[in-house]
């Protein structure tokens, strides 16, 4: 019998896809199963609605794309997803939106000729394209662990006061390599310019977003899941995951584990 | 045009630097000396460049993501092999400096019988090639091609690559475009002469290089008959669910829609509705492969075939023999004999589908560096349907990409089944670990052995145990670690 059963919607899966962002979703779907969690993943693209689809999703995905691919969705993306997005985010649902995804979802980015494109406001601040691109491994401190990825961004994201980043720069650029924050977080949506990819390097994190989503579909948390589904602590080998993070060879002084 | 002073002065000085680092410092290359060089002079490449342009010496310039080394170099060899002096960059040295080093290098001094003294004491340095063929880094092509005026280029394909070295694949790839227009816009009022392009049918980046220029074109493709002799693995690496291009290149509209090109993507027929850009028929295509034997379509009234046994396999190398046989056949008038027996003899450079028995082993090498690379790798080495030992050796150098992110977009997952050991090496090999073990392969077959010497023994030693029918072993580096591996392997007998 399936006990939990997660729904994760992967945002235009073939077009936002810049580099190894699919891993986020191959990681979670896989971490889930190491909880004996069932996954079911939808992908969904230009053109059609998916109201049905997205309203039962427990977590979205988004990750970046080229200019022109971003320009592609982006009619879309307002007229087709934007309410839907606002109204999971009211439900607590979940969202992971990554370089050109994250940028979406501030209130909107000014291009180097001076073009706005508004975004959808989930986060309060705006995007400035800039030179030189911000290329490089990052280490950001969140809350009690460090978050770590590698970033390739010409945008630079200015927050404003009252909005909350995910966490604060300890090697990299981040937001926009002057004020030290890295991506943002509003209810349960995630922005970040961390790819990596993201999940993958960050185990904790991936499972953070398993307990939320747990939490606001089931009323468990993770380690309650566990139990139920009879998964002892001990059984998870997350040997690879912590030795790929102190491969990295600039972040590792920053890491504890 | 005759040499100057200077240029000969720049010959001689050439290649002293170059006998005191390969003879006295024991290094290879070309690539340092022509880096002192520019220095020295700014000009140093144009000015040779003119001297060339001036002799008629017709240039090739082969460009791309993949495949460029191994496309450059069939050309290369069978041109020699019909005959000709080639000048080219077969140590796959295809920045700018190791492009100038290798046409520096190509002028040689007359023989002493020929001139006597005098001659050499003159430095009368000649061109000794007939044609120049250069494999060309995607990002200096545009340098190189204004300076270099090549009459015939060709284009492998635009994949995305190493995104924090050459930043977005369109970008480049209008880059490129742009300096191929320049050169071509020189023909405009010639009727007789165009410059020439090969390019693939079924890739729409490569392809567009083609669009809306005055050039001769030919394109090569695939028939979908070269996929029905079923791959005994059952899997098509050609389908992917990635993909590269999904916006037209001309007009940024979106070529297709969502899923529809999860189909093959060396058969991809693109068409933008909006603007009409669209994939051309191939002139050129591979029809058949069957027991080992391929077979070439050229599109005429009646077509005509080339029949060969590849030296390479998979179908990546195929498209490389596609290219290759486009510029031999129609550009230079290359008999199919000749062509026949270069390309069934075809020795690859080290690390491309690299093959060695050594220490009891067969030890295959490919070089891996971007996805679609990657997993076209994986599809032929376990295209016989049995299972393999491989050695992967991953890391983060500048050459090979800072960004490991890359490796979550191969497509480990269609292969899991057939990996019967992994071994990792490099510096990052703990996220390839990962990845595998994402993947499903069971974390007790994969293990991580930092020291590349030492992993090579291991993956010999895990075969050995795996007893499976074949003793061969799969190397599969990155650009870095396959230099690591070349001194290491050379050694090995």
């Amino acid at each position: 019998m399936k006990k939990f059963e997660l729904t994760a919607v992967d945002l235009y899966p073939e077009i936002m896809n810049i580099y190894g962002d699919r891993g986020n979703i191959i990681y979670f779907k896989y971490r889930c199963s190491v909880y004996g969690i069932e996954i079911k993943i939808i992908n969904i693209t230009v053109g059609k609605n998916y109201k049905e689809e997205c309203e039962s999703a427990d977590i979205f995905f988004m990750g970046g794309g080229q200019d022109a691919e971003q320009a592609l969705i982006y009619e879309d993306f307002f007229a087709g997803k934007k309410n839907i997005l606002m109204e999971s985010l009211n439900k607590n649902k979940i969202m992971l939106a990554i370089c050109g995804g994250y940028q979406l979802l501030c209130d909107y980015y000014k291009s180097a000729d001076g073009k706005i494109m508004k975004g959808i406001s989930v986060f309060k601040g705006y995007t400035e394209s800039g030179a030189p691109r911000l290329t490089g491994n990052i280490a950001v401190k969140s809350n009690d662990t460090v978050l770590i990825g590698f970033e390739n961004h010409g945008g630079r994201t200015y927050l404003e006061s009252g909005q909350d980043c995910i966490g604060t720069v300890l090697r990299g650029y981040g937001n926009n390599g002057k004020d030290k924050t890295e991506g943002a977080r509003t209810g349960n949506f995630f922005g970040t310019y961390m790819h990596g990819s993201f999940l993958p390097k960050n185990f904790v994190f991936c499972d953070y977003l398993i307990d939320l989503a747990l939490q606001n579909k089931y009323g468990v948390n993770l380690r309650e899941a566990m139990e139920i589904n009879d998964v002892k602590t001990g059984e998870i080998d997350d040997n690879f995951e912590i030795k790929a993070r102190k491969d990295v060879r600039d972040l590792k002084r920053f890491l504890k584990f | 045009m005759l040499l100057n002073k200077k240029q000969k002065a720049e010959i001689f000085l050439y290649i002293f630097l170059k006998f005191i680092l390969n003879k006295i410092l024991k290094r290879e290359g070309d690539v340092l000396p022509a880096h002192i060089l520019r220095k020295i002079d700014r000009n140093v490449f144009e000015n040779f460049a003119k001297h060339i342009i001036s002799l008629g010496i017709p240039v090739i310039l082969v460009t791309g993501t993949n495949g460029k080394t191994t496309t450059s170099n069939i050309i290369a060899e069978t041109v020699k092999l019909s005959g000709k002096k080639v000048c080219f960059n077969s140590n796959g040295a295809n920045m700018a400096n190791g492009i100038l080093g290798a046409v520096i290098g190509s002028y040689k001094l007359p023989k002493l019988s020929d001139t006597g003294i005098k001659g050499i004491a003159k430095l009368d340095f000649k061109f000794s090639a007939d044609i120049i063929v250069m494999e060309c880094d995607e990002k200096v092509f545009p340098a190189v091609c204004s300076i270099l005026n090549p009459k015939i280029i060709t284009a492998t394909n635009f994949y995305r690559d190493q995104l924090d070295r050459y930043g977005e694949v369109n970008s480049t790839v209008f880059e490129i475009k742009k300096a191929v227009k320049k050169i071509s816009e020189a023909y405009k009022n010639n009727t007789e002469e165009k410059i020439s392009l090969v390019l693939p049918s079924y890739e729409p980046l490569a392809a567009f290089l083609g669009y809306d220029i005055n050039a001769d074109k030919k394109y090569f493709g695939f028939d979908e008959s070269f996929f029905n002799a079923n791959y005994s693995n059952g899997i098509n690496s050609a389908e992917t669910e990635l993909s590269d291009a999904v916006t037209c290149p001309n007009c940024k509209n979106m070529m297709f829609s969502s899923k529809d090109h999860t189909a093959n993507r060396l058969l991809y027929n693109f068409k933008c509705e909006k603007c009409g850009f669209a994939g051309h028929e191939p002139d050129i295509k591979a029809t058949q492969n069957i027991s080992g034997s391929l077979t070439l379509e050229l599109k005429k009234e009646k077509p005509s075939f080339f029949y060969f046994k590849p030296a390479l396999t998979g179908d990546y190398n195929t498209a490389n023999y596609l290219a290759a046989y486009s510029v031999l056949k129609y550009y230079l008038n290359i008999g199919d004999d000749i062509i026949k027996t270069s390309f069934e003899n075809f020795k690859t450079k080290f690390g491309r589908s690299y093959k060695k028995k050594a220490g009891g082993f067969e030890i295959n090498i490919d070089l891996v560096k971007n996805p679609a690379g990657f997993s076209g790798v994986l599809n032929k080495l376990t295209e016989s349907g049995s299972k393999v030992n491989i050695l992967f050796a991953f890391s983060d150098r500048a050459a090979d990409g800072r960004d490991v992110s890359w490796i979550w977009d191969v497509d480990f997952e269609k292969y899991k089944d057939y990996i019967e050991n992994a071994v990792i090496s490099g510096l990052r090999p703990y996220d390839m670990a990962l990845r595998l073990k994402t993947a499903g392969i069971n974390p007790k077959k994969i293990t991580v052995e930092y020291n590349l010497k030492k992993a090579v023994g291991t993956i010999m030693d895990k075969a050995e145990t795996a007893g499976l029918n074949e003793k061969k072993i799969y190397i599969l580096p990155t650009y870095t670690e396959l230099l690591r591996l070349k001194k290491y392997i050379n050694g090995i007998k």
